[in-house]
């Protein structure tokens, strides 16, 4: 399949393509942690990171098969998360997403002293095993992932939460396990983007996932429309691709950019497509029907 | 040479101290982490060298200047970017902070370039001996500028009209506005002090260190927030008591060797400090109400 | 009959304040008790005593003769007691049946990988139209099934308080506590959730309640417990209730001798 993309497109939008599928599985992770649970989470590149350099450490240093290593790099993701979640997920609100972000920021740091990730040097020599047919496959494993939970009772358990944690708790949910589950969850996804990533761009470095990518990220969410996954993936596309749009504009670029997000957040304060529910808009007829006939049925 | 680092940790503190005041009283009005709050510091700076590059300025005339900058600089910044938000979640006023801090990022990297512009000498720096510890005379102005800063800054606060309405508006937005606030009014003249606070800092980063550059705001903002965190956000002493203890302990932290895991010590101190008192060494604990 | 819930000299305190004072309730299965007393005498304390949001200074929580004190909330739910709030609590941008659906969510098992396998896996099939019968069920009972796809923050005042209800039965309890459910109602709808509260106890259930209306509390209950300023200053059947001294004296001013 990739050789009819190689044939058709450019390799320079190929690389921009595949990338966006990467960032997409990463954002709807994300989107599982604060658009369906309700938590902050400021460090979700930190994740990423785990993710790349998971991967890429047991491909390179130990000769596993690229499939393995990335599902590895996922678990090792939510391992991660799971150490950090453990103490961090008390805390709720603006505190929750600053404990994330440092501890996003202690993971770089950590990156950046060990041996086995060439610290400040970066990890090289990494095959490339990411092509777009490959992301393209997990985009669509991915959202169907997430629309599964969405009408699961998982997926509501966690809707629960963010909408009132005390009913949840007092309704039967154990909150705390919940809130764990998804933010591993959550991790996992931005696990297996990272793997993705360093073996896509072949050459990784701390300083590409500090707090500027976690904020990235939280962008591509809260841009899309929080909660809505249909939000998150426009979202990402926009901000992914804008850049290159931008090109045009050359040096104003990145200020352009910036302010595009100004405007963007001002006229769409819950996102592009916040408080959008396609299902609903898709299946209207379906609900109306079910409604009209329960009301005769009880009138 | 404990004593040493000590000066040298107050020196970096009070500069912390000095960005926290502007996240921790906006934070504690309307509960908006101004993430841009870091390049406002920055611009600060690049208005000082300004001053003394071009126009010739000694230190007093710079900082002033720089402050005058940064209050008109985040009265509108919080008019843009922030008031039309207001209502909105706290996640979308966020993410417009983030998008104002890229542009006011790249904006001076377009005009000033990315790499980092000296800092001249202002201020002929001498060194004086206090027993075993050096204090340069660079040090000094820090802390005595910081010092009178803080102290105009409690006096308003105390004493003057619209710094009461913001306490009045940080206890309780709802309240103070129906008791006859102009909260918009206060809302920007807290953007204006900080702002103002932040600019002083920027200039004294820049004295202390003979640079400046577009991207100096970032770490510096986001430390100078854990310390506001730290200290009890929307707690005005506790923002220059989080500055001042993040500054010590981040000096004695690279003296003690863990230059390297510098950046990652304001990180560590915050979420130690979180998960024993979770809303900071001065904030009030927060009742769980159902 | 048995007690199915017993507190025993419970007592809270919230720093200086003492906000339950060595308080004795014991409710039979199957009956319908009051909890009546001035604003602030503690009585949503006592609900989150109960259902383990505050855990008591001292005194035991019983329930079926199992000592529940300082148990975890939503491990209480899964023994058996469900509740509503005294200021509404339901999951606003969620439907309402969605709400209900959450009320089974200790009644079921499935979780994340079953929910991925949901498609294909008949046993998270059958589970989750169980869920959706037994909510709609539980709609029916507080008449809001005609509602299921609205979202809870649109229903008027007096429907989400019986969609908490219908979320609280959903949980399949044994003991339903109900914190003020009649405030803000008007008569007519008074008298629907007095009916619906009958049917309620016909279904095997017991209710403690807190109120403030008192012919809604006389009507129903079948015995009454008056707090004031967190001590117990009565107990009885209704009758009793309306005569007790103490009772009028802590409603009316403590001058009535």
């Amino acid at each position: 399949m990739n050789q009819i993309f190689e044939s058709i497109l450019d390799p320079y939008y190929m690389q921009v393509l595949t990338l966006l599928g990467i960032y997409i599985i990463a954002a709807l992770g994300l989107n599982l942690i604060t658009g369906a649970t309700g938590m902050f989470s400021f460090g979700h590149a930190a994740y990423f990171a785990v993710g790349a350099y998971g991967a890429a450490i047991l491909t390179v240093n130990f000769g596993f098969p690229f499939y393995i290593a990335l599902v590895a790099g996922g678990l090792m993701a939510s391992l991660a998360a799971i150490i950090i979640g453990f103490p961090a997920l008390r805390l709720t609100g603006d505190y929750l997403g600053i404990v994330t972000l440092g501890f996003g920021e202690i993971i770089r740091v950590v990156f950046l002293n060990m041996k086995i990730t060439g610290g400040a040097i970066g990890l090289s020599g990494i095959a490339k095993e990411t092509n777009l047919s490959i992301v393209i496959v997990l985009v669509m494993v991915t959202v169907y992932i997430m629309y599964a939970l969405d009408n699961s009772r998982f997926g509501r358990a966690l809707v629960a939460i963010r909408e009132d944690d005390i009913a949840a708790e007092s309704m039967g949910i154990n909150v705390m396990t919940y809130k764990m589950k998804a933010f591993a969850l959550g991790c996992f996804f931005a696990g297996i983007a990272g793997g993705l990533y360093s073996h896509l761009i072949l050459y990784i470095n701390p300083s590409d996932f500090g707090f500027a990518k976690s904020f990235e990220f939280l962008c591509f969410v809260v841009l899309g429309g929080l909660g809505s996954i249909p939000g998150v993936i426009l979202g990402t596309t926009v901000l992914t691709l804008a850049p290159e749009f931008l090109r045009a504009v050359a040096d104003y670029r990145m200020m352009i950019y910036g302010a595009l997000m100004v405007f963007m957040m001002i006229i769409r304060p819950k996102g592009l497509l916040g408080d959008v529910n396609l299902h609903r808009i898709f299946f209207k007829k379906k609900y109306q029907k079910q409604a009209n006939r329960s009301t005769a049925a009880g009138g | 040479m404990f004593e040493q680092q000590i000066i040298n940790g107050l020196t970096l503190g009070s500069v912390y101290a000095l960005i926290a005041l502007g996240y921790t009283m906006v934070y504690g009005i309307i509960q908006l982490i101004n993430f841009a709050h870091g390049e406002i510091y920055m611009i600060g700076a690049f208005a000082g060298v300004t001053m003394v590059t071009m126009l010739g300025q000694g230190f007093f005339v710079s900082i002033t200047v720089a402050m005058l900058v940064c209050m008109v600089l985040g009265v509108v910044l919080e008019r843009v970017a922030y008031r039309p938000l207001r209502k909105s979640t706290r996640l979308a006023a966020l993410i417009s902070a983030i998008g104002a801090s890229i542009f006011l990022q790249n904006a001076m990297m377009l005009w000033k370039g990315p790499q980092p512009v000296g800092f001249p000498q202002v201020i002929n720096d001498a060194i004086y001996h206090i027993g075993p510890i050096e204090v340069s005379k660079v040090q000094l102005i820090i802390l005595a500028t910081s010092a009178i800063l803080m102290a105009v800054l409690n006096y308003i606060i105390k004493y003057v009209k619209i710094g009461k309405a913001m306490r009045a508006a940080s206890q309780d937005y709802d309240t103070a506005s129906l008791m006859g606030i102009n909260i918009n009014r206060v809302i920007s003249f807290t953007f204006a002090i900080g702002s103002a606070l932040a600019a002083a800092a920027g200039v004294l980063v820049g004295m202390y260190f003979n640079s400046v550059a577009p991207l100096m705001g970032v770490m510096a903002g986001l430390k100078a927030f854990c310390a506001a965190v730290l200290g009890g956000i929307g707690s005005i002493p506790g923002a220059m008591l989080g500055g001042i203890f993040l500054g010590v302990a981040e000096t004695m932290g690279i003296a003690a060797g863990f230059s390297t895991y510098k950046d990652a010590i304001a990180f560590t101190l915050l979420i130690i400090v979180l998960l024993f008192k979770p809303t900071g060494l001065l904030g009030k604990p927060i009742q769980r109400k159902v | 009959m048995s007690a199915l819930l017993e507190l025993q000299d419970i007592t809270i305190r919230f720093g200086g304040l003492t906000a339950v004072d060595e308080v004795n309730i014991s409710i039979d299965s199957g009956t319908i008790r009051a909890l009546i007393g001035p604003n602030g005498a503690g009585k949503s304390t006592i609900f989150n005593i109960v259902t383990g949001i505050y855990s008591p200074t001292s005194g035991k929580v019983l329930f079926n003769g199992e000592d529940i004190t300082g148990t975890e909330p939503y491990m209480i739910t899964q023994k058996g007691i469900a509740r509503t709030f005294q200021n509404i609590r339901l999951f606003g941008k969620m439907t309402v049946l969605e709400n209900v659906k959450i009320g089974q969510h200790c009644r079921t098992k499935s979780d994340f990988l079953s929910a991925v396998t949901g498609i294909i896996n008949p046993v998270v099939k059958k589970e989750e139209k169980e869920i959706e019968e037994n909510s709609l069920q539980a709609l029916e009972i507080v008449e809001l099934a005609d509602k299921r796809y609205e979202y809870a923050q649109n229903l008027s005042y007096g429907e989400q308080r019986r969609l908490e209800i219908a979320r609280g039965l959903a949980t399949n309890p044994s003991l339903l506590l109900l914190d003020e459910p009649a405030a803000g109602m008007n008569p007519l709808e008074k008298q629907t959730l007095m009916k619906m509260i009958r049917k309620i106890q016909d279904m095997n259930l017991t209710i403690f309640l807190v109120e403030h209306d008192m012919k809604f509390v006389m009507n129903l209950s079948d015995r009454i417990a008056v707090l004031d300023y967190g001590r117990k200053i009565a107990t009885g059947s209704p009758e009793e209730i309306q005569k007790d001294p103490d009772v009028i004296a802590a409603y009316l001013g403590k001058d009535v001798d």
